[in-house]
Order: C-alpha cells, then sequence, then structure tokens
C-alpha cells in the first residue's frame, strides 16, 4: 500500500496537469469565441443549411468546453476533500 | 472567381483553420495524465472515499472537438457548393502538428516551503534504473521544471549514461518529476510523426515500439513492457493494452521521458534539439488551432 506522502503527491500532480489542462479550455474557448464572430461577419444574410450546420456545431462546441470546465472545478474539490481525509 | 468570393472565402477557409482544435488536443492529454495518477491514487490508497473522476470532462472535450470538426466540414462543403474549386478548399486536418502542442508553459515550481515526501521518488528510480546508492542527486542542483526536466533525462538517456539518469531524477524530486507525464506526451507524438513520417496511427504502433524499446530497456532495465505500450498507444491513438492495475505515476513519467529520447535517437536528434521541437510545438500552440 502505498503511504499518505505518496499519494498526496500524486494528487498534487494530477491537480496540476488539471489546473494546465483548464488553461488550455479557456484559451480554446476564446479562440472559438472569436472565431464564431468571425464566422457571423463573414456569412451574414446567409441562411445556407452548411453555415447554419458550421453555426450550431461550433455553439455546441462552446457549450461541451464550458461543461468540461465545471467537472474539472468539481473534480478538484473532490481531490481537495480526498486528500483532506487522508 | 470574382475577388468578393475570394476575399468571402479566405475569410471563411481562415475561420475553420483557426479553430482550437490543437488547444483542446492538449488540454485532453493534460486530463489524461491527470487521470491516470487519480486512477493510480484509487488503486493504491487505503482511503474507502471515492477519488475524484475526469472522465466527464474528458468526454466533453471529446465532444468539443468533435464538434469543431463537423464545422470544420460544414464550412468546406459551404464552400464547395457555392463554386469554389476544389483545390482553394483546404485539404482536411492540416493541424495535426498543431494537436501536437502542449497546453501551454509549464507551471513553474511553488514558491512555498515543499511538503516533505519521503523518499518513495527516489526508491522507484532506483528500482526502475535498477541502481542504488546516495539520493541527493545531480550535481549543481536538480532541474526546476519538468521541461527542463526532460532535456536533461535527453540528454543522459541520449549517452547510454543510466546513472546520470538516475540522479537527474532523484535530484527533480517528485513534484517535477511526475510532471515528466505532461510535458512528454506532445513531444512523443511529434517525434514519432518524425520517425513515420506522417501522423501516427494505430496501425504505426508496431514500427514505433520496435525504434524504442530496444533503447529503452538499458536504461530502465526493471520496467514493466505493459507501461512502454501504453504510452506509445497513447501517442500512436491505439487503443491501450489490458492492465491488472493503473500503471504507477511514477513509472509513467519516467517512461515516457526515456522514450522522448529513444525516438530522438532513433530520429537522428540530440537533446540540444528536443528544446527545438518543444519550442515550435510551443509556437504552433500560440499561433493556435
Amino acid at each position: 500500500m502505498a503511504s499518505v506522502a505518496e499519494v498526496k503527491a500524486a494528487i498534487d500532480a494530477a491537480m496540476t496537469h488539471v489546473q494546465e489542462g483548464q488553461e488550455a479550455v479557456r484559451a480554446a474557448n476564446e479562440k472559438l469565441g472569436e472565431a464564431q464572430i468571425s464566422l457571423a461577419a463573414a456569412v451574414e444574410g446567409s441562411g445556407h443549411e452548411s453555415v447554419t450546420s458550421a453555426q450550431a456545431a461550433l455553439a455546441q462546441a462552446a457549450t461541451e468546453l464550458e461543461d468540461c470546465l465545471t467537472a474539472t472545478l468539481g473534480a478538484m474539490e473532490q481531490a481537495q476533500q480526498y486528500a483532506a481525509a487522508l | 472567381m470574382s475577388s468578393l468570393l475570394h476575399a468571402l472565402a479566405y475569410r471563411i477557409q481562415e475561420v475553420g483553420e483557426e479553430l482550437p482544435i490543437g488547444q483542446v488536443a492538449s488540454a485532453a492529454d493534460r486530463l489524461r495524465s491527470a487521470h491516470g495518477l487519480l486512477a493510480w491514487v484509487t488503486q493504491a490508497s487505503a482511503t474507502v472515499a471515492p477519488t475524484p473522476s475526469l472522465t466527464a470532462a474528458g468526454e466533453h472535450l471529446d465532444h468539443a472537438a468533435g464538434a469543431m470538426l463537423a464545422a470544420r466540414e460544414a464550412l468546406t462543403g459551404y464552400l464547395q457548393s457555392i463554386g469554389l474549386p476544389r483545390e482553394a478548399v483546404p485539404p482536411p486536418d492540416r493541424d495535426w502538428r498543431a494537436a501536437l502542442a502542449p497546453a501551454g508553459p509549464r507551471r513553474t515550481r511553488r514558491e512555498q516551503e515543499p511538503p516533505k515526501l519521503g523518499n518513495f521518488w527516489a526508491e522507484a528510480i532506483d528500482r526502475l534504473t535498477d541502481q542504488t546508492g546516495d539520493q541527493t542527486g545531480a550535481r549543481g542542483g536538480g532541474a526546476l521544471s519538468s521541461p527542463e526536466l526532460l532535456h536533461r533525462c535527453a540528454r543522459a538517456a541520449l549517452a547510454e549514461d543510466r546513472g546520470k539518469l538516475r540522479r537527474e531524477l532523484i535530484g527533480a524530486g517528485p513534484a517535477v518529476g511526475l510532471g515528466l507525464s505532461a510535458v512528454g506526451a506532445a513531444p512523443l507524438r511529434y517525434l514519432a510523426a518524425e520517425l513515420l513520417g506522417h501522423p501516427p496511427q494505430a496501425e504505426d504502433l508496431p514500427e514505433v515500439r520496435r525504434a524504442a524499446l530496444p533503447r529503452v530497456r538499458p536504461l530502465l532495465p526493471a520496467v514493466d513492457e505493459v507501461v512502454v505500450d501504453e504510452l506509445l498507444a497513447r501517442a500512436c491513438h491505439a487503443p491501450p493494452p489490458t492492465v491488472e492495475a493503473p500503471v504507477h505515476p511514477v513509472d509513467s513519467a519516467v517512461t515516457g521521458a526515456v522514450l522522448v529520447a529513444a525516438l530522438l535517437g532513433a530520429t537522428g536528434r540530440n537533446a540540444d534539439e528536443l528544446a527545438m521541437v518543444i519550442k515550435e510545438l510551443a509556437e504552433k500552440e500560440k499561433v493556435g488551432g
């Protein structure tokens, strides 16, 4: 069985990875927002099915990135509680 | 084709090319590393409390990447439907190199008194390298960041100096050393692609393994091959091997670093070129995609 110190170090390292992942997700979400604005400006007035599909897909992607961030925040909170219980 | 249509096509093409699929892939890399560590915690800890799970977060990232790819395809379809010549539409998935980019600059070691972690890290390094001795680490101080440690390990590994590899790993300590899992993933995929001449796929796994494994064994004689197989499978987007228990995070971190060195050697590069690889990946990350 691993020592408490070993387990805490692993949790600590995991949370560092999660924080870095969160930074990447936030950066991706920002770029995605810029893409949505650029696309809206470029295709303004178009009702083409492909354009509508693309815009819906980008909106879906933005929602998934937000949900990902929420899920990671929950995981970090759980990790703090878990480490405290050791 | 009219200049207005050209301008429209260019703007839409740009939107598709700059979708942050690479950054999402980088985030997924980080979450996979964290997931691996937490899986080990679940298995290794005596505490019965539920361990945090990152499964849902990973699924959301997969869905986000899928949605962005669908958007890109829809935009390609739109451009073709308005009469754009096929060669004016970008080829699919040009951002595989960007997808190899790391998430961003590695955090520096926190400015606080490090906790007393015992010597589990040094013991694990001794086990993997099949060596014992002074556990104070490298002369002149250990690496202060995981990218620096990766570079130092690559130099030692390429020189086939198992003793130096051991000293560098021990000297860096667990906080920096465990970070090797994350910083090594992108260069490993990049170097596999350089070896193969194309982005690694599942069917390329045997070739990458043949190139890497003979260089790993002399440096880490005690490493379980399943650790190597798991890391290479991840790099080649192949299904991971079936394991009885999650891989120990120290084994994963250290083996990942040595695999990077192995592929550096297999592609005729030296350790200083690793720094250039990492810099190129970071610049592609900044440019986006």
